[in-house]
């Protein structure tokens, strides 16, 4: 326990744990509808394609060919230094462009388009890797995340972004409710829904692209799936389960990190575990509470 | 006095290669009750989508509105709205609201007033605070009226009301909606593919087959040899108890 506490005083995990908390409470707030909206794999797609434009941006080829558009614009030179982030989120933006092509969706399955595009994804970004096996390190860093290696400018990003998706879901809620639950009755009552759906895609293509800068694709669809569902499986109140998901998100963040420390696990794996964790705890509880309401009744 | 929403040979579909209805004229009037009914298949959904401004005519012309736009009170097919989603029927029925609350701000008393009263007129004021998820098919029906008729609308349209329902349910929900029209003299659109549910309720019934429309008055579309026509079946129509009974006649053939 002394060891934990005195891991825990060092930069360095204080850091790691503040990431964590901030990619957990955007993720698992997000992911309450990306569960009700049925498109769980959607975010398993983005996050793919995010990882692909990171992989990407490790490439000699893309690497000049960003450098050189940069040149031509004046003022961008900055962005040099967030390559594999800014090559995520605009992989990001075009799969965000091609999932909403409403035409596509007429002639195929939703799933199958989803499914292309994360099986090609991931098999694009291990060729991406491969290509160059210099970066090959760095490259699955920028993909898979590293918590406890997090520096104080990715903390700024996530934090930055988190704070502007939050104040966007916070200002634009119950449209963002209305489109999920009812999109063709919102287009009635006068809302774009196509471009409602485009923004709140937006909103969450954004964040995952730069939470898994930091925290790795895994550890990100966990907390989009993982902590919401549970949530959803302990109350029927949208703003309750909201405040679940990220309260078990958080709580799961604290519990994985505090046991990595313990018994010097990673941290995103063991943070994964106690989300699954929570799920069986609660989903066990809730049926034995059931059980036991009925037996007491008859 | 112009009618309300006037489609005049207009073609309707998804595109040229995709046209789905032609040469339709249709008008609705102010405070008139107009069933559309088709076979599955027809475009009643083509029609229902164009009538709401959701679709561009491909030709020929729709006007919606007497110079300004129409304000919708739609209550889609139950099915498709998602009955799993965490949300109490208060929270639904205050939806209808949204579009007067406007951007970055939450309904206020006056909205949920309003939701209140819809709720009283759909009579499930007490299930408010209930889970839509946990209600009958009947009572979700009828917070989807709530919500419609908490929009204020100058039309109330209606798509498959009854689907899935029980015969009870079925009946006590057209009931309702006749109560709402005659009541407060709402525009109301029914749209089914039960020609039985919009013929006792309605006072004009469009029927869309072969790719046309026929309108006209209950009584006048209500005839056996034009139903027959229309459906290219032996169609009986019989008056049971002061309602109109429809009933496809055994062994014969259409001439």
């Amino acid at each position: 326990m002394t060891n934990v506490l005195e891991l825990l005083q060092l930069q360095l995990v204080q850091q790691a744990v503040l990431a964590a908390l901030i990619v957990g409470a955007i993720c698992c707030y997000l992911g309450v509808f990306v569960v009700l909206k049925r498109i769980v794999f959607v975010g398993a797609a983005l996050a793919e394609v995010s990882a692909l434009g990171a992989a990407a941006a490790a490439l000699p080829v893309v690497g000049l060919l960003f450098q050189h558009t940069l040149e031509s614009i004046p003022g961008l030179h900055f962005l040099e230094h967030y390559r594999p982030l800014v090559l995520a989120v605009l992989s990001m933006l075009l799969a965000v462009a091609f999932f909403s092509q409403q035409k596509l969706s007429r002639q195929l399955p939703r799933e199958a388009i989803i499914g292309a595009v994360y099986a090609g994804a991931a098999g694009l970004t291990l060729l991406a890797l491969n290509a160059n096996p210099s970066g090959k390190e760095h490259a699955m860093e920028a993909i898979q995340g590293s918590i406890v290696g997090v520096d104080p400018l990715e903390i700024w990003e996530i934090g930055i972004t988190a704070a502007v998706v939050g104040l966007v879901q916070f200002l634009f809620y119950k449209e963002f409710v209305l489109i999920s639950f009812d999109p063709e009755v919102a287009r009635t009552l006068g809302f774009r829904s196509s471009r409602w759906e485009l923004g709140w895609y937006l909103t969450l293509g954004i964040t995952i692209a730069v939470s898994i800068h930091v925290a790795g694709t895994i550890l990100v669809f966990a907390y989009l799936v993982i902590p919401p569902v549970t949530a959803l499986l302990l109350t029927r109140r949208l703003p309750m389960a909201l405040t679940l998901s990220v309260l078990l998100g958080v709580l799961a963040t604290v519990g994985g990190v505090l046991t990595a420390l313990t018994l010097d696990w990673q941290p995103g794996p063991s943070i994964v575990a106690f989300c699954v964790a929570e799920f069986f705890v609660c989903w066990i509880g809730k049926t034995g509470v059931g059980l036991l309401g009925r037996t007491a009744r008859t | 006095m112009p009618a309300l929403i006037e489609f005049k040979d207009a073609a309707l579909g998804y595109g040229p290669r995709s046209m789905v209805l032609s040469g339709i004229n249709l008008s609705v009037e102010r405070g008139e009750f107009l069933g559309i009914v088709g076979p599955n298949g027809s475009g009643k959904t083509t029609l229902l989508r164009t009538l709401l401004g959701l679709l561009p005519p491909l030709g020929g012309s729709v006007r919606i509105g007497e110079g300004v736009p129409l304000r919708y009170g739609y209550v889609p097919q139950r099915d498709t709205v998602d009955s799993l989603f965490p949300i109490t029927v208060e929270e639904i029925v205050l939806m209808g609201r949204y579009r007067r609350v406007g951007l970055l701000r939450r309904p206020g008393r006056a909205d949920r007033d309003a939701a209140q009263r819809a709720l009283e007129h759909v009579g499930i004021a007490d299930l408010a605070r209930r889970n839509y998820p946990e209600l009958s098919g009947g009572q979700k029906q009828r917070a989807l009226i709530a919500r419609a008729l908490a929009t204020e609308p100058d039309v109330l349209v209606l798509d498959e009301p009854t689907n899935g329902m029980d015969l009870a349910s079925e009946h006590a929900l057209l009931e309702l909606v006749r109560r709402l029209h005659l009541e407060s003299g709402l525009t109301v659109i029914l749209v089914s593919h039960l020609l039985a549910n919009v013929a006792n309720v309605t006072e004009r019934i469009a029927i869309i087959a072969a790719g046309g429309l026929e309108v006209g008055a209950r009584s006048e579309m209500l005839s056996s040899e034009r139903l027959s026509r229309l459906y290219g079946l032996p169609v009986g129509v019989h008056i049971v108890d002061g309602r109109s009974a429809i009933v496809i006649r055994s062994g014969e053939a259409t001439g």
